[in-house]
């Protein structure tokens, strides 16, 4: 038997607020990055798509940042996209080399400055293109409810949105992409800025700017060559 | 104004005309010979011309005086050991073209590079790289890898190029009036340098193999940066597959 008594507490209660204080700190902090309190995508899916089902044309600038896993600067490339909806597409690149790639329903047609010679092909007649034209329609189209048959969306923030898209084990994208973030700008009508992360480490930033919406598009945006100026 | 090559020699060619009717023992008058060179030289034209290279050719201008082993040290010395560039690249199989750009970081001196090519959509094409003269292929696109070995294929085609520009001592100099040539053994055939323009650089390497030109590569529009020099344009011709490569010289990084 210690013969030195046993400390008494000086104040029970204001112990127990204290500890009780502590702990719920600790578990809303713990809860908040365990995603406990994770937002439902699909509402905002929903909202989304409700704001850009009303545009119709897009006109924008791009500047594309590949990160390649084996190079510490990224090679970047700028230029113009031109889409409307639902069959026309159209990717103008200006820097380091021009090209142009535009899709007017089945037919694609792309030209460089180098090569300096018009490509065209029939996207049902050659699938190989599928996969990334596939993609690149998907995330301009404003259609994502869909997606969650083959991707896990995650809300990275609510408003305006951020959604993080990963691919499902059995997706045919799980074979090439580890996730695509799409930010959208403040009244989510079109997308801000969008990343790739590729199952090989590389990844891709596209950020837009200078965008037009709703303008009737220059017919010459779909001329497989583009214009200079 | 530059007459394209392929118009000059279809208006040599075009003399033909005088062969065809005796050929035939058929009298034509003045007019008529004149009409057939001109038939003949245009359609040889239509087919000739645009054969030329994509890049202004070096001057060549009278070298007399140059020491060759003098222009090979200046040349070796104005190389940088280390770069990291931005290329565009065009394969041309018969009329048959693909393009794309990629970075290049190269090191000439352990004989290593790290090459990757993509799309102009960003879409990754290839990532390759030598190191220790193995080929290590960390990505290529299924569908070229279907066609036979498209990275060493690669690889080889870069050693061509940015290895061995300048002659190694087994190599004689050829005195040429408006050139410089080089000539020694090389990996069990022929390798030429040629040394052409003013300040003399390379313009030309060209590999033999029992007698056959197998490939060469051509360099254009040097520039110099940070006291060394770039060519801005390059061709390799593979004659013995039948594709030639068009590169560009797009961005030059700090090698890092």
């Amino acid at each position: 038997m210690s013969s030195r008594a046993q400390p008494r507490n000086r104040n029970p209660l204001l112990l127990r607020i204290v500890s009780s204080s502590a702990f719920g700190l600790f578990a809303m902090t713990f809860q908040a990055h365990a995603g406990g309190d994770a937002v439902d995508p699909v509402p905002i899916l929903a909202r989304i798509e409700e704001r850009m089902s009303g545009i119709k044309t897009i006109s924008a600038s791009f500047t594309q940042e590949k990160n390649l896993t084996m190079f510490l600067r990224p090679v970047t490339m700028t230029g113009r996209i031109y889409i409307s909806k639902p069959q026309s597409f159209s990717w103008t690149v200006d820097s380091p080399v021009r090209y142009r790639m535009s899709i007017v329903g089945d037919l694609m047609k792309q030209w460089d400055e180098d090569a300096n010679q018009v490509q065209q092909f029939s996207l049902s007649r050659n699938p190989g293109f599928s996969p990334v034209i596939g993609q690149m329609r998907i995330w301009f189209s404003g259609v994502y409810t869909p997606l969650l048959e083959e991707y896990t969306v995650s809300v990275i923030a609510a408003q305006p949105a951020v959604l993080e898209f990963v691919p499902l084990k059995e997706s045919p994208a799980a074979s090439l992409l580890r996730f695509v973030r799409v930010s959208f700008e403040d009244g989510e009508h079109y997308l801000k800025e969008i990343s790739i992360g590729e199952v090989n480490g590389d990844t891709s930033v596209i950020a837009f700017s200078s965008v037009v919406l709703n303008v009737p598009i220059d017919p010459a945006a779909w001329e497989a060559i583009p214009d200079e100026g | 104004m530059r007459v394209d090559p392929g118009f000059r020699i279809a208006c040599r060619f075009s003399r033909v005309c005088y062969v065809i009717p005796a050929l035939y023992r058929l009298r034509m008058g003045k007019n008529g010979y004149a009409c057939m060179r001109v038939m003949i030289a245009l359609l040889l034209s239509i087919s000739l011309c645009g054969c030329a290279a994509p890049f202004k050719r070096v001057e060549r201008v009278p070298l007399r005086g140059i020491d060759a082993q003098d222009a090979r040290s200046r040349f070796a010395q104005s190389l940088p050991a280390e770069f990291e560039i931005i290329n565009s690249t065009v394969l041309a199989y018969y009329h048959w073209k693909v393009s794309c750009v990629g970075p290049l970081s190269i090191d000439t001196a352990a004989r290593s590079f790290t090459l990757a090519g993509l799309n102009h959509m960003g879409v990754k094409l290839f990532d390759l790289g030598l190191e220790k003269g193995v080929v290590q292929v960390r990505y290529v696109f299924p569908e070229f890898a279907r066609h036979g070995d498209f990275a060493g294929a690669v690889c080889e085609d870069i050693r061509r190029i940015y290895f061995d520009r300048v002659p190694g001592p087994e190599s004689a100099p050829v005195r040429r009036s408006r050139a410089v040539v080089f000539r020694g053994p090389f990996n069990g055939g022929l390798l030429e340098h040629v040394f052409a323009g003013r300040e003399p650089r390379l313009v030309e390497k060209n590999f033999y193999m029992k007698g056959r030109k197998l490939w060469s590569v051509s360099y254009y529009e040097y520039f110099a940066k940070d006291g060394t020099v770039f060519p801005a344009g390059i061709v390799l011709r593979n004659y013995r597959y039948k594709y030639r490569l068009e590169i560009r010289l797009k961005e030059i990084r700090d090698y890092e």
